[in-house]
């Protein structure tokens, strides 16, 4: 086989010719198939992430399936006008996605470029599946597949998307392969060995430049990304929604035994009762991409009840509606220019309108027309938080590090009013005696010092439990945990910093939101859990602003009690299974056991009569510790038996010969295979069964073969 | 065949020991684009997935295109079977077999490149630019497996089986050749049957012509008989082959004495060629065109005595 030599120089219209002139069709329908894979793996991954809607997905799949095939069919003689068809058809779908990215721009509802650029190679590959008859074609449908891929990528968030990845990989490792075999002839087997060490190889490459490569970070020179799955207005005048099932619901007070917020947790939806016990799951509540994970604030509470917080906003404070669109510039409340922390949130249930992110926000990227800005400065969104949302906050991160803060002992500027944040239901005169005497021990010289000396105490003489009895009726939360049991959870240790606080002068917030969960490497996400709410404290420090506090740190676990843990850690952990498939599964498994168990007994078992009265026989002489041998004959064993019983004190059983002959000729006989007369059978039966008894247990010797 | 292709090997080119990358500068700039790009959308997006998907890509472009190179160095091609004669200016056809698929091109003596399989023997044709005595050739092994992204290539030597004696191609002969078979108007003379009287006939010597076996006498005998003259029809006619040193001048004056044997023998004149082969002068008649082909190719220096590097094997 010969191959052109050589290209000479030529000049740009030849080879724009040559690059045109047909090529040799493409015969391998390996190939053919592995990259109809790889593209619709792009596909659907595409709209696995939400960018192209399942009926755009299932529409082109079916378009890439139909071309494929029309191109295979008419590979050996493409019709003439399909190229001229198609260019206009491509035409018209880069026309589409140029007006989507202007209208779209227009309208302030930009949110990805994205979703447009995955809905035109989505519609490219279309088009372009009308015409791959040759080898070239078809890579070019390999590396729009990996485009299509990537594309998806930049949207997907879970572990699920790794699946997509994989078969797109496979996929076009076939199809790279196929067409090296193209380039070389064609006529020979792929390599299964060779091709599986390129893949092995090609992962471990892979794994090390994910181990070595720093992980992406979100540019702020482009728009970043949020999204919404449902635009439903909120009518509860900037108030919290319930979240959960009733996404839009406004929300209620949790109680003691009744309805709580998503994951268990009321503090995200309304006032925070620390007298609320609840256990918190492990759903999935949020993803989130964050450049240096934090303590994502979601609201704070300033009124404090004695058992509950409410937020009541201060005196010359009130709420602010932002109507600029997406992205929303928040009033700068810190003076510090610091590097801003970008975080999106990816939305996986249905959660209260509350927009999270480190302090202090700065820019919301949120596909909403307005935001409302409570006099908390927490965000709120003016449309339901339904699962799917998207939205990132950039936050300026104006924490200041506690070894300056604790040297820093400034005046109390004339800043805002603080009144309300140093606000107590009752006096607390043995809690404002322990908080001096806290601080005196520790010869603390400023506020930081004093929160240290505080939480420092709290870890000495408090535990960690979410194990802990209810509030008494009419009890304070505060005297109870910190003149009764000293056992609680973040809330309970929280509300008794902030309240020892407030006793000295110290103006302090509960604040509620969730701390970053486990880390995804593969998707550079922490997934939040319902378990990972948290409620912490934030203490205003004069120059500083409102710092974060976190008592519950310092403070260790509780001794566990063995068995409860157990019992709770049993209970966690078969709540946690999957009980339909593992029922499905063991259902499956036992009923196959049990039908190999009796297919089994039914084939070791004796077909004829002589063989059941022979395994009883055995089965008397076994329980009385006399096993047959293997070179016994029935006979022999028979005799061996009466002899055992004889020295057991029976009187001797010459009978039992006469029984093991009609047993033997049943067996060995002339007539083998035929039972015996009926009173034969029944004498022999007998006789065996007085020997069988003699033994000491009795066995039944014998019955009708199945 | 083209003056080029009637060259020597340039002087100095050296074989590839080892795989190197063909055409690499187009392939490694759209992979260092992509590479960039991917970085750019998973920087931009700030997606994890994307550099993941990022890395893949990577790993397939590495072992795409650095795989080839580490397979090109086991490459091998053996030369199975090959004619014992050949002519110069005209191909050599090379059955060659390989035990993974790869792309051959000759180098020394040139040819059209060629793709092979393993399993079956596949002929590799050589275009002969010069007579000499082939014993070797050299051939450009290339590879892209095994994802196809691109091509490296390595050198090798294949020891041909048996010597291919590369006759050269038939000049226009000297003037004593084109006396004595063409007239003085230069149209083919007859053959001429015998001369001299006639004496009788004798039984077949190995070197008689066959054109003066007496049938009759022959088949009256039943041995092979030949009429005998009084006198010797012809005397055989000497032809000195003495090649310069210079490859051009050799070859040219080869082939002018091919010419000339080929007129010789053609006319029916028993030729006795007078060769240096070796370094050792050889004077011995000649029988046809192939056998004086073989001589004129061992003839003076062996243009094949070296392969594309100017080396003796």
């Amino acid at each position: 086989m010969s191959v052109p030599g050589p290209r000479d120089h030529v000049g740009l219209i030849e080879m724009v010719r040559r690059a045109n002139q047909p090529l040799p069709p493409e015969n391998s329908m390996l190939f053919r198939l592995s990259t109809l894979v790889a593209v619709l793996s792009g596909v659907v991954a595409c709209a696995y992430v939400g960018e192209i809607s399942a009926l755009v997905a299932v529409v082109a799949s079916v378009g890439i399936a139909v071309g494929m095939t029309f191109s295979s069919m008419t590979r050996q003689h493409p019709w003439p006008g399909v190229k001229l068809l198609l260019a206009v058809a491509v035409v018209g779908v880069f026309v589409e996605f140029v007006v989507q990215i202007f209208g779209a721009a227009h309208t302030g509802e930009l949110s990805s470029i994205e979703v447009p650029l995955a809905s035109l190679f989505t519609w490219v590959q279309v088009v372009h599946a009308f015409d791959v008859p040759a080898r070239r074609d078809l890579l070019f449908s390999v590396a729009a597949a990996a485009a299509l891929v990537t594309v998806a990528s930049a949207q997907a968030v879970s572990v699920g998307f790794l699946g997509f990845v994989a078969i797109w990989f496979v996929a076009s490792i076939v199809g790279l392969a196929c067409s090296w075999r193209s380039m070389a002839g064609g006529r020979w087997r792929l390599p299964a060995g060779g091709l599986l060490g390129a893949t092995m190889l090609i992962v471990t490459i892979a794994l090390l430049l994910e181990v070595v490569l720093p992980l992406p970070r979100a540019s702020q020179q482009i728009t970043l990304p949020s999204a919404l799955t449902s635009y439903l207005p909120l009518g509860t005048g900037g108030g919290l929604t319930q979240g959960g099932s009733h996404p839009a619901e406004p929300a209620q007070a949790g109680r003691p035994g009744g309805a709580i917020g998503i994951g268990g947790f009321v503090g995200m939806a309304g006032p925070l009762d620390t007298a609320v016990r609840a256990s918190l799951g492990n759903e999935v509540v949020m993803r989130v991409r964050a450049g240096r994970p934090g303590y994502f604030l979601g609201s704070t509470y300033d009124r404090w009840n004695g058992q509950s917080w409410t937020e009541v906003c201060p005196a010359g404070s009130s709420s602010e509606t932002l109507e600029s669109g997406s992205p929303f510039q928040l009033p700068s409340v810190s003076g510090g220019a610091v590097q801003p922390n970008i975080q999106t949130f990816y939305v996986e249930q249905n959660l209260p309108n509350l927009l999270f992110g480190t302090s202090v926000p700065q820019q919301i990227y949120f596909p909403a027309h307005g935001l409302i800005v409570a006099c908390d400065h927490s965000l709120r969104s003016t449309i339901a938080m339904t699962a799917g949302t998207v939205y990132t906050v950039v936050s300026s991160d104006d924490e200041t590090p506690i070894s300056q803060l604790i040297h820093d002992d400034r005046p109390e500027p004339d800043g805002p009013a603080m009144s309300s944040y140093l606000q107590l239901p009752h006096p607390y005169p043995r809690v404002e005696g322990l908080a001096r005497s806290i601080v005196r021990s520790a010869h603390a010289t400023s506020v930081a010092a004093d929160v240290l000396a505080l939480e420092g105490w709290m870890g000495r003489h408090t535990r960690y439990s979410t194990d802990i009895p209810p509030l008494p009726p009419g009890q304070d939360a505060v005297d109870e945990f910190l003149f009764g049991n000293r056992t609680g959870y973040c809330e309970q240790i929280s509300t008794a910093l902030a309240v020892m606080l407030r006793t000295l002068g110290i103006p302090a917030r509960e604040a509620t939101g969730y701390i970053p969960g486990s880390f995804d490497p593969l998707s550079d996400l922490y997934t939040i859990e319902a378990k990972d709410a948290h409620a912490w404290v934030q203490v205003y420090v004069p120059g500083h602003d409102w710092q974060s506090f976190d008592p519950t740190a310092f403070v260790p676990l509780a001794p566990p009690n063995p068995g409860a843990v157990l019992l709770s850690d049993i209970g966690h952990g078969l709540e946690r299974l999957p009980w339909i498939p593992l029922g499905s599964t063991g259902f499956v498994a036992a009923a196959a056991t049990l039908a190999w168990f009796l297919v089994r007994r039914r084939r070791r078992r004796p077909l004829t009569w002589a063989g059941l009265v022979a395994l009883g026989l055995e089965r008397a002489g076994s329980g009385a510790g006399l096993d047959r041998r293997p070179a016994e004959t029935l006979g022999e064993y028979a005799q061996r038996l009466a002899g055992a019983a004889a020295r057991n004190g029976h009187p001797p059983m010459p009978e039992v010969n006469e029984a093991v002959r009609v047993v033997e000729e049943s067996a060995y006989g002339q007539a083998a295979g035929v039972s015996p007369p009926p009173q034969s059978q029944a004498a022999a039966e007998h006789v065996l069964q007085d020997l069988a008894r003699s033994l000491g247990r009795r066995r039944r010797l014998g019955s009708q073969p199945s | 065949m083209t003056a080029r292709n009637r060259r020597r090997p340039p002087p100095g080119r050296r074989l590839r020991r080892h795989a190197k990358p063909e055409r690499y500068a187009a392939p490694v700039f759209v992979a260092v684009t992509l590479l960039l790009a991917w970085a750019g959308v998973a920087h931009a997006s700030g997606s994890g997935w994307v550099q993941a998907v990022g890395t893949i890509a990577a790993g397939v472009i590495a072992v795409g295109m650095i795989g080839p190179g580490l397979a090109a160095n086991r490459l091998k091609a053996v030369a199975a079977a090959c004619p014992h004669d050949a002519r110069a200016g005209e191909e050599l056809l090379v059955e060659m077999t390989v035990k993974r698929p790869l792309r051959c091109t000759p180098i020394w003596p040139p040819g059209d490149r060629v793709l092979l399989e393993p399993g079956a023997a596949a002929p590799v044709a050589f275009r002969l630019p010069t007579r000499g005595v082939l014993r070797t050739v050299s051939v450009r092994l290339a590879t892209a497996a095994p994802l196809g992204l691109l091509w490296w290539s390595v050198d090798q030597v294949v020891v041909l089986p048996a010597p291919v004696e590369v006759a050269p191609r038939t000049g226009a002969g000297s003037s004593h050749g084109r006396e004595a078979s063409t007239d003085s108007e230069g149209r083919g003379r007859p053959v001429p049957s015998g001369s001299g009287d006639p004496r009788g006939v004798r039984p077949y010597r190995i070197g008689d012509s066959r054109r003066r076996v007496h049938w009759r006498g022959s088949a009256h005998t039943g041995t092979l008989m030949v009429r005998e003259s009084e006198q010797q029809p012809d005397v055989s006619v000497r032809v000195v082959a003495d090649l310069p040193d210079d490859p051009e001048a050799a070859e040219r004056r080869a082939e002018e004495a091919m010419g000339t044997v080929s007129a010789l023998l053609a006319g029916g004149r028993r030729v006795v060629l007078e060769t240096v082969e070796e370094g050792t002068r050889r004077c011995a008649p000649v029988s046809d065109r192939r056998h004086a082909g073989r001589r004129l190719a061992g003839a003076g220096d062996n243009p094949y005595g070296h392969d594309a590097e100017g080396r003796r094997p």
